[in-house]
């Protein structure tokens, strides 16, 4: 291959660099008004009575809207339902809040500032109601209802099984167990969300276009018609430039409809832009669960049984349904092989910010929990860590491999391809694994504190149901690829290109790519779920063959000549055999176009060389990896620091290995600060504590350390360039990794470490626990 | 609603500017609205996240932290005084382009901003010392590794410049045309 594969610098950064991105806040449409929300500082509160007159007599104010405007306003589309989902999705401007945060009223005003003086001169009368926020208390029987109406905070309750679980770990002859408790994090991309509405009176019926920080124009642009009730045809969604989303900006949220409605309402552009604490305190949190969890195995290591009992924290509503712990309830098994496996999981409802999926979607959870129940396992067994999960990997002779349980989508879960014990190996050699564990010992006899941990997880990539592309060819001879997809740094303008490049066999620099908009492609779904590469870009690349298929049909008629004799290459369809008769793309592209009116068109050919074309893949594409980290702990104050971080990634065909490493980086240094600094912090009564990034630790230059990145390529047989998703699997063994990599330093100790995020408190908490148990001759 | 405004004048890239504040308009905010210069990007408006960075007199700051009317006569750079005057890449912005230092590149103006000045400071820096200096940025896409990479490039760069700078200044004297002289 000429162009994929290559790591091609990206198009996009000349623009990005110099300053000349155009973000939300960049956009400049003359008269545009801001918005500014009053958030609820109580859980949980019936609002009695609001006074807006004072902040609407601001000069400066353009409108002020309270709980009244929304009397008849739809709650939120309940997307992704589930038969045992009791689904509660946000109405806008409701009068009762379910949790901090949540929009009470809404100012318009000429400038923010202005805007934000008038939301301090609203007044709420709020009675609060009571209020639950944590799991522990969540799921008691006499707890507080996160909602009136419901009977109890259970929003689901299901199960998973394969096999007969409890039987087959009756019969193990070695049993671990495991607890976890795993904490909530943010999303955090550094632009906020932003959203810009405006309505265009001019045509026939009244047009709203909206420009948002979005992953999902589609999505966003079909709830929007829905709750506004105008047709899809007049409603345009287009993500410009944005910063960052990682989940956050998948979501439609209740600011998305009232800053569109209030531009109808006010009859001017009006934009608003999320601050940082609103981000902390709306935005979409992820990863809450706690775990108890057991595994039996032979006395060799070979698991018999896996059983889990989760909790679920899904906060105060179900934007994204309860994907996030059945993801995790799926993939529990991962790369092992898994016999008999029972998973109880209960979701629950919290007066919190809803949870949704956040890079990794539940998925780094499930890598926790048999990874470090292996770990328990090889230290009873007296095993090495690695060996055990070696000989209960899947092996590449054993794919497609059936697991036994449901997928996500109700069809059987199947992994396509893979070779786990390749990537296992290859993070051996290249972590120095065995290297490191002879240093351990020597550092041991320093007082020095060195722990290995070692996770192996997997991804289902590449989701349907389908995303879609339109590929042309200009009269100037460049490419132009529409796609469905929307960017966030991902690079698809330069990966996208790529593949187009490749079948027309043309420079990167000549062809186009352009997304983020429903004005280009009719129909789509979003950027998330790992899924673009797989479903863009196959879908540019079948488009991009039938509009080579047609200019070589337009040249075979041209050249008068077989179309086997002819071939593609640098703007040109020559004849092989005779180079020099060719014929350049842009001319192909005139003489699709027919010549003037009233001529009939020559060509056995649909006129124009442009396709759109879908892909809906027929299951998803898994991905493997394995990840080794060394860190080391201070004794006394407890600090950990990483001292050596690999990760080895089968992540199928690259498109530009540049890029899918910068993922991958990007990935690991997400999951670090889940696994060790971020945690978003509610009291019991669901105050937040955590709302500031003084409070909330994102791991900064000097926390993430460099790593070392391999690659091993097993192609998906699900799609004709073998590809595999890239976009989240960085993350998703990370915690795992910490958490036994730290168990590892403190083996003297025989303490468990259950927590994510690790922190420096807990260990020092835990080895005082030990050392007075120990004093005290109690064992 | 014009409500006590304050005169204003400062130099932004080498260009002269005035305007009219409320004395509690941010300098972000001065920046991005009444002079337009919108590749300064406010990520937190706290202090933290660095994204908003600009060099005021000399000296990054977060200009969510300053008043406009308090950068009133002093000279500020931001990210588009990087590149020189017909437009070139200054070599840091250069070396994110090679290195694959960006990814969204929301953080990134303000992450050039503190490794134009860190660099200015320490020519010749250890990855640690790199690490250290952008500390006050967070990015939430590259895992970073990628920037001290593209900074460490951006230092071999400069040196090489600044020494064949000497040999040819010597010879007929040169003018940067930049905004910013590192």
């Amino acid at each position: 291959m000429k162009y994929i594969g290559k790591p091609i610098k990206r198009k996009i950064d000349p623009r990005l660099i110099r300053g000349d991105g155009r973000y939300i806040a960049d956009l400049n449409i003359p008269g545009t008004l801001c918005a500014a929300f009053l958030r609820s500082p109580h859980a949980h509160a019936r609002i009695l009575g609001i006074d807006l007159e004072q902040a609407r007599k601001l000069p400066g104010v353009v409108a002020v809207f309270g709980p009244d405007d929304g009397t008849d306003f739809d709650s939120l589309p309940v997307l992704f339902p589930h038969p045992k989902l009791v689904p509660v999705t946000q109405r806008p401007l409701d009068s009762i809040v379910h949790h901090v945060g949540e929009p009470v009223a809404m100012v318009v005003a000429l400038n923010r500032y202005i805007a934000e003086d008038a939301i301090e001169l609203i007044k709420v009368d709020y009675e609060p109601l009571r209020a639950v926020a944590q799991l522990d208390d969540a799921i008691k029987f006499d707890a507080p209802l996160a909602h009136q109406h419901l009977e109890s905070n259970v929003a689901a309750h299901f199960q998973q099984s394969v096999g007969d679980a409890k039987a087959a770990m009756k019969e193990a002859p070695v049993v671990v167990h495991h607890r976890f408790k795993i904490g909530r994090v943010s999303c955090l991309p550094i632009e906020t969300r932003g959203l810009l509405a405006k309505w265009d009176y001019n045509g026939a019926e009244p047009a709203l276009e909206v420009f948002a920080a979005t992953q999902s124009q589609h999505e966003m642009r079909s709830i929007l018609a829905k709750l506004l009730k105008v047709s899809e045809t007049n409603v345009r969604v287009i993500a410009p430039d944005v910063g960052g989303a990682f989940g956050a900006k998948a979501i439609f949220y209740v600011e998305d409809f009232l800053v569109s409605w209030a531009a109808r309402m006010v009859k001017a552009p009006v934009r608003w832009i999320e601050d940082r604490m609103e981000h902390m305190m709306s935005s979409i949190h992820e990863r809450e669960q706690y775990h108890e969890a057991s595994l039996g195995v032979t006395n060799d290591g070979k698991i018999l049984s896996v059983m889990d009992k989760m909790l679920a924290n899904n906060g105060a509503y179900v934007p994204w349904g309860i994907i996030v712990p059945i993801m995790t309830s799926t993939l529990i098994p991962g790369p092992y092989k898994v016999p008999n496996y029972f998973c109880d999981a209960t979701v629950l409802y919290t007066n919190t910010v809803p949870l949704a999926p956040f890079r990794g979607a539940g998925r780094p959870q499930a890598a926790l929990i048999l990874n470090r129940l292996l770990d328990q396992a090889a230290e009873k067994l007296g095993i090495d860590p690695v060996e055990i999960r070696r000989r209960n990997l899947i092996q590449e002779d054993e794919f497609p491999y059936r697991t036994g349980l449901m997928s996500r989508d109700g069809k059987p879960q199947i992994y396509d391809s893979g070779n786990y014990a390749k990537v296992l190996s290859e993070a051996v050699e290249i972590s120095k694994y065995t290297e490191w564990r002879k240093r351990q010992q020597e550092y041991r006899k320093q007082g020095r504190y060195i722990g290995i941990g070692v996770a192996s997880a997997i991804e289902n990539t590449g989701f349907g149901s389908f995303e879609g592309a339109t590929v042309r060819i200009e009269i100037t001879g460049d490419i132009t690829v529409l796609t469905s997809a929307a960017t966030q740094g991902q690079g698809h303008e330069t990966t996208f290109a790529q593949v187009a490049a490749e079948v027309f066999d043309v420079p990167v620099e000549k062809v186009n790519v352009r997304e983020g908009d429903t004005g280009l492609v009719t129909y789509g779904t979003g950027t998330f779920a790992s899924r673009m590469g797989v479903l863009v870009g196959t879908a540019i690349y079948k488009a991009s063959q039938a509009v080579k298929d047609k200019a070589k049909a337009i040249a075979a008629a041209k050249l008068n000549c077989a179309l086997e004799l002819l071939e593609m290459k640098d703007g040109y369809v020559f004849m092989v055999d005779e180079p020099s008769k060719r014929i350049s793309l842009g001319e192909l592209a005139h003489e699709a176009r027919g010549l003037f009116p009233g001529t009939t068109f020559p060509y056995h050919i649909t006129p124009g060389l442009e396709v759109t074309d879908y892909f809906a893949p027929e299951a998803a594409s898994v991905t493997g990896m394995t990840d080794i980290a060394v860190v080391e702990i201070d004794p006394n104050s407890c600090a950990i620091k990483i001292l050596d971080y690999t990760s080895v990634h089968d992540n199928g065909k690259l498109l530009n290995p540049l890029i899918v490493k910068g993922q991958v980086q990007g990935g690991i240094s997400n999951g670090i600060g889940t696994a060790l600094y971020e945690e978003i912090v509610y009291d019991r009564q669901g105050q937040l504590l955590t709302s500031t990034l003084m409070d909330y630790l994102v791991p900064s230059s000097c926390e993430i350390p460099d790593m070392k990145i391999g690659h091993v390529e097993t192609p998906s047989p699900l799609n004709p360039l073998g590809m595999k998703g890239a976009g989240e699997s960085g993350t998703i063994p990370v915690p795992a990794v910490i958490q036994s990599a730290v168990e590892d330093a403190l083996r003297e100790w025989n303490i468990k470490v259950e927590n994510i995020p690790v922190k420096p408190a807990q260990l020092r908490e835990l080895l005082r626990h030990k050392k007075q148990v120990t004093a005290s001759g109690i064992r | 609603m014009q409500r006590n405004l304050k005169k204003i004048a400062m130099t932004v890239n080498g260009k002269a500017y005035t305007a009219s504040v409320e004395p509690r308009m941010l300098l972000s905010d001065v920046i991005r609205d009444e002079l337009g210069l919108t590749g300064t990007h406010v990520g937190c408006e706290h202090g933290i996240c660095g994204a908003c960075t600009v060099i005021l007199d000399g000296r990054p700051v977060r200009s969510c932290l300053v008043f406009g009317v308090q950068a009133d006569q002093s000279d500020v750079i931001t990210v588009e005084g990087l590149a020189d005057s017909n437009g070139e890449l200054h070599p840091l912005q250069e070396a994110f382009w090679e290195k694959h230092g960006l990814q969204c590149g929301f953080c990134t103006p303000g992450v050039l901003m503190s490794a134009c000045h860190f660099l200015q400071q320490n020519p010749n820096p250890s990855r640690e010392e790199i690490r250290e200096g952008i500390s006050g940025n967070l990015c939430r896409c590259t895992g970073y590794q990628n920037i001290v990479d593209a900074v460490e490039l951006a230092a071999e760069t400069l040196n090489k410049n600044k020494s064949s700078d000497t040999e040819s200044a010597k010879e007929q004297g040169v003018h940067s045309g930049r905004a910013v002289n590192v």
